[in-house]
């Protein structure tokens, strides 16, 4: 079985903003945001306006001094890891993939492995399980000593 | 999370969603929500009438409709000054209030099962764009909107029981409901200004909103909240006023010589006050907004703004947005970038002299007026 090739925004899940050459990603049901700053950001906007991953690997390979199976490589475990936060989807489409256009003669950048930053602090917000008490309609009822998780 | 159900329960009556039939379902909600209207009905018969009052809240004419006066007296005090004598137009939203206590009419039996209510107040499965519900299990309030007939509903137990975060921001959900579908979001923040425009001061709970908005009030700065505003894009970046109250820790450096409208321990709950009518000159409906302020405690002896990324206020008022409101998502998300974008955004280095913060902010308000050519 091959692995999918392109990808889209998870747009029922996340949404994500654009800051000069950072991503700003958030799972809305888990709470989690995501900063992919430098080359997180320019893997993310290149699978996002279309192109298949093996073009984005190739265009890093272009434009970037690194190693080109460090590189192959680390596009491999960005892309995993955008699905495995649910994030990014695959697309199952017959279109042709998106072309990456490459700035002529300018000179390679070193290549730094994409890191992606996680902030996880919104999540006991979201996540707490419900209170098991219910009133006579079936209304839940406050547990005291629970905590009141979304006041200030 | 739980996953999403299909099942709902009324009137005892096990309801079940019909699939794949938006209509149906459609018509079910409507039927929840009829049950909302026939048991406000029952409490303002119980209580021999209602009282209304009118409302201009970001710039939309709104109705409440009280069955009796428990839920007035704890309702309206947050919102007396933007209190009109009558509107001028169709009310956008016309919201029913009753509680249990005082009215002997319960709430609707709950359409879910208890796996089904989400932390911040949804009932899985239940609602759609046009029909929105949510539960403050803690307030024991069920809030209701119809998008469509412009009403809502609000049943709280019992009034006397309506803790303190909720008489100082009442109707929060049903209001954040009718700003989205407004052009308007509902944000956790303050909001202080002069003629010249206004500050957007973002932050978690102890961040110093509530110091920094109260104390630039006590100063003669015009005041918009202290805890949460609604902000608009359009036609330009501004900040609408959504109440009057301010809260604020004994032991704070902001002291408002007003009593106390809460009797909890001080030590452990904030202090609640009313601004309307003590603070009337300074009270505004709105005041375009200039830029955005996070407050970050400091040791330097004078406060100061250092320009700052506007993805870093984005996070914090899209991460409280979303915690904090049902159903906020990814609209949510979007609109609150475009406000940071058009907007500069600044780091506020309080300082160690509090009584220097409102001196900075109404200076830093004079400068940023001057530079955006204001």
């Amino acid at each position: 079985m091959t692995s999918p090739s392109r990808f889209r925004l998870n747009d029922k899940q996340a949404v994500f903003e654009k800051f000069d050459d950072e991503i700003l990603a958030i799972n809305l049901e888990t709470g989690t945001y995501y900063s992919l700053p430098g080359v997180s950001a320019q893997i993310w906007s290149w699978l996002i306006d279309g192109a298949d991953v093996q073009t984005v690997k190739e265009a890093l390979i272009t434009s970037y001094d690194g190693n080109a199976h460090d590189i192959d490589s680390a596009v491999t475990h960005f892309v995993d890891k955008m699905r495995q936060e649910s994030l990014l989807v695959p697309v199952q489409t017959e279109a042709a993939a998106a072309s990456i256009p490459m700035a002529p003669d300018t000179a390679k950048k070193p290549f730094t492995h994409p890191v992606v930053e996680m902030y996880t602090d919104l999540q006991d917000l979201l996540l707490l399980d419900p209170v098991h008490d219910v009133d006579d309609r079936g209304w839940p009822v406050f547990r005291p000593g629970a905590a009141a998780t979304t006041k200030n | 999370m739980a996953s999403i159900q299909a099942r709902s329960r009324c009137d005892d009556q096990e309801l079940t969603r019909p699939q794949g039939d938006s209509g149906e379902y459609a018509v079910m909600l409507d039927g929840y929500f009829g049950l909302a209207d026939e048991a406000w009905a029952r409490a303002r018969a119980q209580v021999q009438g209602s009282f209304e009052r009118c409302y201009k809240i970001a710039d939309l004419a709104v109705q409440l409709q009280f069955a009796g006066p428990a839920l007035l007296q704890v309702i309206a005090p947050a919102l007396d000054h933007l209190e009109v004598d009558r509107l001028s137009e169709e009310p956008v939203l016309t919201v029913r209030l009753w509680d249990r206590a005082s009215t002997g009419v319960a709430m609707p039996p709950a359409p879910v099962a208890i796996d089904d209510f989400t932390v911040r107040g949804e009932l899985v499965g239940f609602g759609d764009d046009q029909h929105r519900v949510a539960y403050d299990r803690q307030a024991r309030t069920l809030s209701l909107l119809r998008h469509q007939s412009r009403l809502g509903w609000l049943c709280a137990y019992d009034a006397r029981a309506v803790p303190t975060y909720e008489r100082g921001a009442p109707l929060r959900w049903i209001l954040g409901w009718l700003m989205r579908n407004h052009g308007r979001q509902v944000v956790h923040a303050a909001g202080v200004g002069t003629d010249k425009g206004s500050v957007l001061i973002v932050g978690r709970g102890g961040a110093g909103k509530s110091n920094t908005s109260v104390g630039c009030m006590l100063s003669g700065l015009s005041f918009v909240g202290d805890d949460f505003c609604a902000v608009a894009t359009i036609p330009r970046p501004t900040v609408y006023s959504l109440y009057s109250s301010a809260k604020l820790r004994s032991g704070d450096w902001a002291r408002l010589p007003l009593p106390r409208i809460n009797r909890e321990d001080p030590d452990t709950e904030k202090n609640l006050y009313y601004l309307h009518p003590h603070y009337a000159r300074q009270l505004k409906d709105h005041i375009p907004l200039l830029a955005i302020l996070l407050p970050s405690k400091s040791n330097t002896p004078r406060p100061w703004f250092e320009r700052i990324s506007p993805r870093i206020p984005l996070i914090e008022m899209a991460s409280q947005s979303i915690s904090m409101s049902p159903n906020a998502g990814a609209e949510a998300v979007t609109m609150l970038s475009s406000l940071v974008r058009q907007l500069p955004c600044y780091r506020f280095h309080l300082g160690s002299a509090p009584a220097l913060i409102p001196v900075a902010v109404s200076d830093f308000i004079r400068r940023v007026a001057t530079t955006a050519g204001q």
